[in-house]
């Protein structure tokens, strides 16, 4: 009698088809997810070892779709994305899959969608859509737009797209412009009025901050960095100053910084230190995401996860003073904890939103009392049944709200009723 | 603990090409079907990349990188819309010529009696019985208590018996709180 064992250990070697997964992709697919706002940017080249950006052959779709500009190539001597023999980044990839979206106010929307001519994903390239009137039609932009660090408006009018090597667009995604890091050149004091900032990767640990500025096209480094490792620039509307989240030194404990005056100056606060219920020993990751609308009021949701998920934790923290003093919220913790699950957003209203990834399709958890409970369903409509989402609701500006799933977009004005936009067909 | 993102990707990509073949096999025997195999690995190890810079103990990874695959098996067996099983009414044609082997056929009913076992009672065997876990720990990746572990393993020794129309020897097992 063969032993059971034996039998799985048999099962298990039965043959396999070679694996489509690769870790340079799954890595990168891991932090689209995450949403690192501006990615880990390539430095004097340095990063480029790392294979972290699967970009996508331009131009090769073939596209019949109606094309209002041909789709442009993107301009300079940097901003051609290499062609890789895998395709857009992330599993599940097939024709039509929105593979990002955003908005740069409430008329133009934009969305990255996968153009697959066979059913091998090393056939899918990608094209930028783009509508000027709330996505009821959409037109063809560009081809062959890197999907992985996801698509954001970092300023008024301005796409971004890429991670690793980036690449802005001022006029609806037409033309591109490649973004350069200049590592050696002299810190500077504050970002521009109208740049932003952006996350490159650091030796030291976390990322470097670094200042964009649009006109130029370049980025240098913030000459003052917040006290803390940092992980990722928060996606807060225009105006509401600048937000990033990551770790402290030491404790490893998850971190909030603020900047109100353009990253001149930097509040940090640090999450657990008098907490009696903070764990001080994580065996899985302690990660910390922040919703806010006016830079005043904002929501902290860090997520402690634990190899026994019955000790993984989720904690929400509130400010109204612009990041100087937080303080706890939901003390019944009525909000789970769920992977994922600290990407939320602030309504129109006030009511804290919370996704629950972990409850594919999305679910979402809300409080309208400031953070004393959450409460399922959010009350929100139209978001419902939304089928892998891979970054949280974007709120670029107060009034507009965008979300994608794999299927569509989604668009709103108070972040409670949701309109699903269905994207075109792709012909062959 | 990486101290850097560079670093912390490397050893990524270490520990992904040292442990990718270990979890795609687990997650074969968990679901039947290779692609949705590769799904679930990358499922595991995209959460095991999202917190790596922070991941505290280093010599739990396994642990954590087989928790995070198990809860995505079960988590996408609850929702109809991901489920990509495939059912068959009958067994599937055993393999002919060269490979119509004893082995193989014994290896092609054994996946499909394993097909047919609920998805727990199926992550208990493999957690029990293929990863050699202890009943605590099988409780600890399945996120249920151990007597639900107990439950589960046995049930599922009894419809394997059935299905396989023999019995079926469990040594060697880490006998840690007794075999069922």
């Amino acid at each position: 009698m063969t032993s059971l064992r034996e039998r799985f250990d048999d099962a298990a070697a039965s043959p396999a088809p070679p694996s489509r997964l690769s870790a340079a992709e799954v890595y990168a697919a891991a932090w689209r997810r995450r949403r690192v706002r501006t990615g880990l940017v390539a430095v004097a080249g340095g990063f480029t070892a790392v294979v972290l950006v699967v970009a996508v052959v331009v131009g090769t779709a073939g596209s019949g779709r109606h094309q209002e500009t041909a789709g442009p190539r993107p301009s300079g001597s940097s901003a051609s994305p290499k062609p890789s023999p895998t395709g857009p980044s992330g599993a599940f990839v097939h024709d039509g899959v929105v593979l990002g979206a955003t908005a740069t106010d409430g008329s133009h929307l934009y969305a990255i969608q996968a153009a697959c001519p066979t059913d091998q994903i090393e056939s899918c390239t990608t094209d930028l859509l783009g509508s000027d009137d709330a996505g009821q039609s959409w037109t063809v932009r560009s081809h062959g737009i890197d999907d992985l660090g996801g698509m954001s408006v970092p300023a008024p009018g301005v796409l971004l797209v890429g991670q690793g090597k980036q690449h802005i667009s001022t006029d609806g995604g037409r033309t591109w412009t490649a973004l350069t890091f200049s590592a050696g050149a002299r810190a500077v004091q504050t970002v521009a009025a109208d740049g932003w900032v952006a996350c490159v990767s650091a030796k030291t640990g976390g990322c470097a901050l670094y200042a964009v500025d649009p006109h130029s096209g370049t980025a240098r480094r913030l000459a003052h960095q917040p006290a803390m490792a940092v992980y990722s620039v928060q996606h807060v509307p225009v105006g509401a100053g600048l937000w990033v989240t990551g770790s402290a030194s030491g404790t490893g404990h998850a971190a909030v910084a603020v900047s109100l005056d353009h990253g001149k100056t930097w509040t940090t606060h640090v999450f657990g230190p008098g907490e009696p219920d903070y764990p001080t020993t994580v065996s899985g990751s302690e990660t910390a995401l922040t919703a806010s609308l006016d830079g005043t009021t904002a929501y902290t949701v860090v997520s402690i996860s634990m190899i026994d998920e019955t000790q993984a934790r989720e904690f929400v923290y509130r400010t109204d003073d612009g990041g100087k003093t937080w303080h706890r919220t939901d003390p019944r913790h009525t909000l789970p904890w769920a992977y994922h699950g600290d990407e939320s957003y602030i309504a129109a209203d006030g009511t804290h939103v919370v996704a629950s990834v972990a409850g594919d399709p999305a679910q979402w958890y809300g409080s309208r009392d400031d953070g004393s409970t959450y409460q399922r369903p959010a009350g929100v409509t139209g978001l419902t049944g939304l089928q892998d989402m891979r970054e949280a609701v974007r709120v670029i500006a107060p009034g507009v709200y965008v979300a994608y799933d794999t299927t569509a977009v989604f668009r709103s004005t108070d972040g409670l009723h949701w309109t699903r936009l269905p994207l075109p067909t792709h012909p062959r | 603990m990486p101290s850097d993102t560079f670093e912390s990707q490397r050893q990524f990509s270490e520990y992904f090409a040292a442990r990718r073949d270990v979890l795609r096999r687990t997650a074969y025997l968990l679901c039947g079907d290779w692609h949705w195999a590769d799904d679930l690995t990358q499922t595991a190890f995209m959460r095991l990349a999202v917190g790596w810079q922070r991941v505290r103990d280093q010599g739990a990874l396994d642990a954590f990188a087989r928790t995070c695959l198990i809860r995505a098996y079960l988590s996408e067996t609850r929702r109809a819309w991901r489920r990509r099983e495939r059912m068959y009414a009958e067994l599937p044609e055993p393999p002919t010529g060269t490979d119509a082997t004893e082995g193989t056929v014994a290896r092609v009913a054994f996946t499909d009696a394993l097909r047919q076992l609920p998805p727990r009672q199926r992550a208990v065997l493999v957690c029990r019985y293929y990863h050699d876990l202890d009943v605590a720990a099988t409780a600890e990746a399945l996120g249920c208590s151990q007597g639900t572990v107990k439950s589960h393993a046995a049930r599922g020794l009894a419809r394997l018996r059935i299905l396989l129309g023999e019995d079926v020897d469990q040594r060697p097992v880490t006998m840690v709180e007794g075999n069922q």
